[in-house]
């Protein structure tokens, strides 16, 4: 991967007089005898021939990779760029046409892409080789080029890296190798050694499989058969989803293969965890879960030193309180936003005095339209299949009514109407039996009995269901004679008691 | 490599080496209890991914429209946009009813996920310190969780959810004093109305699953940083974690488990149907469904409020209905009893240690029975959900069944809790007293200071 945002606009020779004065400077270190403890540091920023070494090989690839990339641009450059004056350009180019140029210059640009590819695995497999056997002993402490550069008290530096931009020579180097890729930073980082990175305790984990003799060649054998036959499985079965959709298959053979493909590949994977890799266990200490006492008074150190710096504190306490109590206001401003009042919205009154009784379709009902047993939903005529104003209608025989004496006019003909809204959890109350005259909600089971004013008999509801005064007018249809005998629906806090 | 020079970019940038080389090497204890939240955890992943499909044909609407699409039974008839989206999604999309009742089972995988993960947790003294925090954070997933599987399938707007969404609103409307308020500013006024589905939608595609995403990182980075628990055994003790490593053992078993929950997903989703919205109909106040329950986790919700018995409380002029103590009241408890269980549980045990070594459920007679007491109390709140169905299967009364299950109510929470707190003791003196001795030697030898310095 290329670093394009990080190529440098220095020219040329820039380039190359710097990669120069890094070379001399490393070619100094390298030839140091190597001593683990008298480490030199170079202008270069190595601090022993090791690591010189390195950066020298570093330094061979930039060169070479940068000047065969930058001559090549710049040869190409001149045979793509198009002349000022068409006229003149045949002539000027020895009788070349404006074709065969670009033609050319595209030649050049992809041989010297070619030869620049090739000289950098060129270069890198000598470095790779030159790198190779690192002299035993001479690992220098890793800090002592940066002690070299004199940092400032109390500041510790890290070992230098590719990366870090510390020293002047490393800042050419890895400018010249900006310039054509990362290709230094990844040969050098091939060539670091780790061995003085803390240990993660990996080694020291118990492997079961030693310490129980497992037959491992047997194991790894099932398992790649196994794994492999799960993997095959788990192919077939995303082709036979892809087949499936593109020809319309239907929802079991889409869900059957997709399952199957997912579920192979779920067993591949886990019969590859535990056939096809070594079973291991760790044993590491837990960190305490609470900060250390110094670590815990430190941060509370931090915050009350810094907050030293801030002048009138208790102001910005204030002002940030009342901010608060602002932004509550606006935020409770915006939430009311959302919605009503509810109150107004609950107490409608749904039904008017005078409204005729309405079927689903609108045709109004008269007092003999129901048998005794029969029952239907009827709306108000100005709400037909609304869900607030639905009334159930009920008729039984006029000697079987039991109203409170308050009601005894309200069921003419034994025409009973009651809200069809359940006051236990508003679901519709929507069956009715006939025989023993209860209505019941299909939710919650509560039931209702019709011939006493919709007592709830059963079941969770505990308010009788509202009921609707009826009167006949003069062509025999039925008409509501007021409200409802009380709020229809759910009970609420506030609800008209 | 392809991978290395990427890898080296990234680096380069943002410096990530010494974090990568300690993360694969983190240790994770290995048993099969472990994986529930993890099947939760993938099950969540693939409802983004199902829901993210399912969004880009869904209309969050309430308006009126005439249905004339493939599916001739409903033409001609009136519904809600949402609904007829769901319709469209189901019949026309190809492999869309696939990833539908991929997303509906999904969540209820989900949801039974975290209950069985919860009740591990519960069973094993999990939650004691230092783990108090990823207790209430995973209990407040749970909430969401379960509020998001009912806006799910409510915004559906079909008739079996219609009536749950009516349920639902006579609870919120219950709540006393604030009721009306929080009922109209959340749903914009009565239920059904054209407020609803866009609203319910919106809480349920964005707010609340982005409240659960942001959760599980918390969980997850909490769990990261205290490291597992471990089950008693050699070698574990509150100071030591023993177990696999992230590489490659730990990556290779969890991301077979994704598969496997995804396929298992996948074949539920493809070949047992749910939620068939077609057969219910689109949502009309005025139609019914009989034997209506709502999704199975929310089913002891609805069996509290059959069971509860009718009473209305009046405070002067101010009414408490009979919805409020079962519908609110009831799992509010329940919620809140959970989420202080942990500090409730220190004070029983007079135990303020730091524990990183599970408790066995035989260890903690007294817990686990408790734990089972009302794991069945759910179970026949749950059975008394449908006890209408129940009485259709069995030809039984609904009204006799409901007596039974009144009094089983209380008398199986009580009868379970004896026969497992005996079970527990019997476990106890059958397990070997110079291994019981040992372990319990070993915890002491162990034991963390109880208080830390301050």
């Amino acid at each position: 991967m290329t670093d394009r945002d990080e190529r440098p606009s220095g020219s040329l020779p820039k380039v190359l007089v710097n990669a120069w004065k890094l070379y001399r400077s490393l070619v100094k270190t390298a030839q140091q005898p190597r001593t683990p403890t008298g480490a030199v540091v170079s202008p270069g920023g190595a601090s022993n021939p090791e690591e010189a070494a390195r950066l020298l090989t570093g330094a061979w690839i930039v060169i070479g990779a940068s000047l065969v990339w930058r001559g090549a641009r710049a040869v190409g450059r001149v045979f793509l760029t198009r002349p000022a004056e068409p006229g003149s350009q045949a002539a000027a180019a020895g009788g070349q046409t404006e074709e065969d140029k670009v033609r050319t210059g595209k030649w050049l640009m992809l041989g010297a892409l070619l030869s620049w590819k090739l000289g950098k695995s060129l270069a890198k497999r000598t470095a790779e080789t030159f790198l190779e056997e690192p002299a035993e002993g001479t690992a220098p402490p890793r800090d002592s080029a940066a002690r070299a550069e004199l940092p400032a008290p109390g500041e510790k530096r890290e070992p230098a890296s590719p990366t870090d931009s510390g020293s002047a020579g490393w800042e050419a180097l890895r400018a010249s190798a900006a310039a054509v890729g990362h290709t230094v930073e990844k040969v050098l980082a091939e060539a670091t050694p780790v061995e003085d990175l803390p240990s993660t305790g990996r080694e020291a984990d118990r492997n079961l499989d030693r310490e129980k003799g497992v037959n491992l060649e047997r194991r790894h054998g099932w398992g790649t058969v196994l794994a492999g036959f799960a993997s095959l499985a788990g192919l077939a079965g995303g082709i036979a989803f892809v087949v499936n959709f593109w020809t319309g298959g239907s929802n079991e053979a889409l869900g059957g293969s997709l399952a199957l493909f997912l579920l192979a590949f779920g067993v591949a994977l886990v019969l590859w965890a535990h056939w096809l890799t070594a079973h291991k266990v760790a044993v590491e200490p837990r960190e305490r879960v609470s900060s250390p006492l110094p670590e815990q008074k430190g941060a509370a150190l931090e915050f009350t030193s810094g907050a030293s710096d801030i002048q009138r504190r208790r102001l910005l306490v204030g002002m940030a309180a009342a901010g608060m109590g602002v932004v509550g206001a606006v935020v409770i401003s915006l939430i009311r936003s959302l919605g009503f009042p509810p109150y107004r919205a609950l107490d409608t009154d749904v039904w008017k005095r005078g409204q005729r009784l309405m079927t689903v379709d609108g045709i109004p009902v008269s007092a003999d339209a129901l048998a005794p047993g029969g029952m239907i939903v009827v709306f108000p005529e100005n709400s037909v299949g609304s869900e607030k104003t639905q009334t159930v209608l009920v008729r039984v025989r006029q000697d079987l009514v039991r109203l409170p004496a308050a009601r005894s006019s309200w069921a003419p003909g034994g025409n009973l109407a009651y809200s069809r809204i359940c006051t236990h959890a508003g679901c519709s109350v929507g069956m009715y039996e006939a025989n023993s005259h209860l209505l019941m909600c299909p939710c919650h089971q509560s039931t209702f009995n019709v011939l006493n004013g919709a007592q709830p008999t059963g079941g969770p509801a505990a308010r009788a269901l509202p009921q609707l005064p009826l009167y006949v007018d003069a062509d025999g249809h039925l008409r509501a004679a007021g409200g409802f005998s009380d709020y229809p629906g759910p009970g609420f806090w506030g609800m008209p008691s | 490599m392809m991978g290395e020079g990427l890898a080296r970019w990234v680096d380069s940038r943002v410096r990530l080496a010494k974090f990568v080389r300690k993360a694969l090497n983190h240790v994770f204890p290995d048993h099969w209890s472990f994986m529930l939240g993890e099947i939760a955890l993938y099950s969540f992943v693939i409802l983004v991914i199902t829901g993210t499909y399912l969004a880009m044909f869904f209309h969050g609407s309430s308006a009126r429209v005439i249905y004339h699409g493939t599916y001739r039974p409903l033409d001609g008839v009136s519904m809600s946009a949402a609904y007829q989206s769901v319709l469209h999604l189901s019949f026309d999309v190809p492999a869309g009813l696939l990833i539908r009742q991929m997303h509906h089972w999904a969540a209820d995988i989900f949801i039974g996920a975290i209950l069985a993960h919860l009740a591990r947790i519960f069973f094993t003294a999990a939650y004691r310190r230092p783990r108090e925090l990823n207790w209430i954070i995973g209990l407040t997933l749970l909430v969401l969780a379960l509020a998001n599987g009912f806006l799910g399938y409510s915004v559906c707007d079909d008739l079996l959810s219609g009536a749950g969404l009516r349920i639902g609103y006579a609870i919120l409307l219950s709540i006393p004093v604030i009721g009306p308020w929080i009922t109209f500013l959340a749903l914009g006024g009565t239920v059904p109305s054209d407020t609803t589905v866009p609203r319910l939608y919106a809480l349920h595609i964005f707010l609340v699953p982005a409240l659960i995403a942001l959760l599980i990182g918390a969980h997850l980075a909490i769990l990261w940083r205290q490291l597992h628990t471990n089950y008693p055994g050699p070698k574990r003790t509150d100071k030591t974690i023993v177990g696999a490593r992230l590489w490659p053992s730990y990556t290779l078993k969890s991301l077979g488990l994704f598969f496997l929950v995804f396929g298992v997903v996948a074949a539920l989703g493809g070949l047992l149907q749910i939620d068939p919205v077609w057969i219910y109909g689109p949502y009309n106040p005025v139609a019914i469904l009989p034997g209506a329950q709502p999704d199975w986790y929310l089913g002891w919700v609805e069996g509290a409020m059959r069971l509860f018995p009718g009473v209305n409380l009046w405070l002067g002029h101010y009414l408490i209905p009979e919805v409020f103590f079962p519908g609110f009241l009831f799992p509010f408890l329940v919620f809140v009893f959970l989420y202080s269980w942990p500090f409730v549980e220190k004070y029983l045990s007079f135990d303020f240690a730091t524990h990183h070594v599970l408790r066995l459920p035989r260890q903690q007679p007294w817990i686990t029975a408790f734990g089972c007491a009302v794991a069945v109390l759910m179970l026949v709140l749950l059975v008394a959900g449908g006890d209408d169905v129940v009485a259709l299967a069995e030809n039984g009364n609904v009204v006799q069944i409901r007596t039974l299950l009144r009094i089983l109510v209380f008398v199986a929470p009580v009868v379970t809790g004896a026969v497992v707190y005996s079970i527990c003791r019997w476990a106890n003196r059958k397990s070997s007293p110079v291994a019981e001795e040992r372990s319990a030697a070993e915890v002491l030898s162990h034991e963390e200071p109880t208080t830390q310095p301050q």
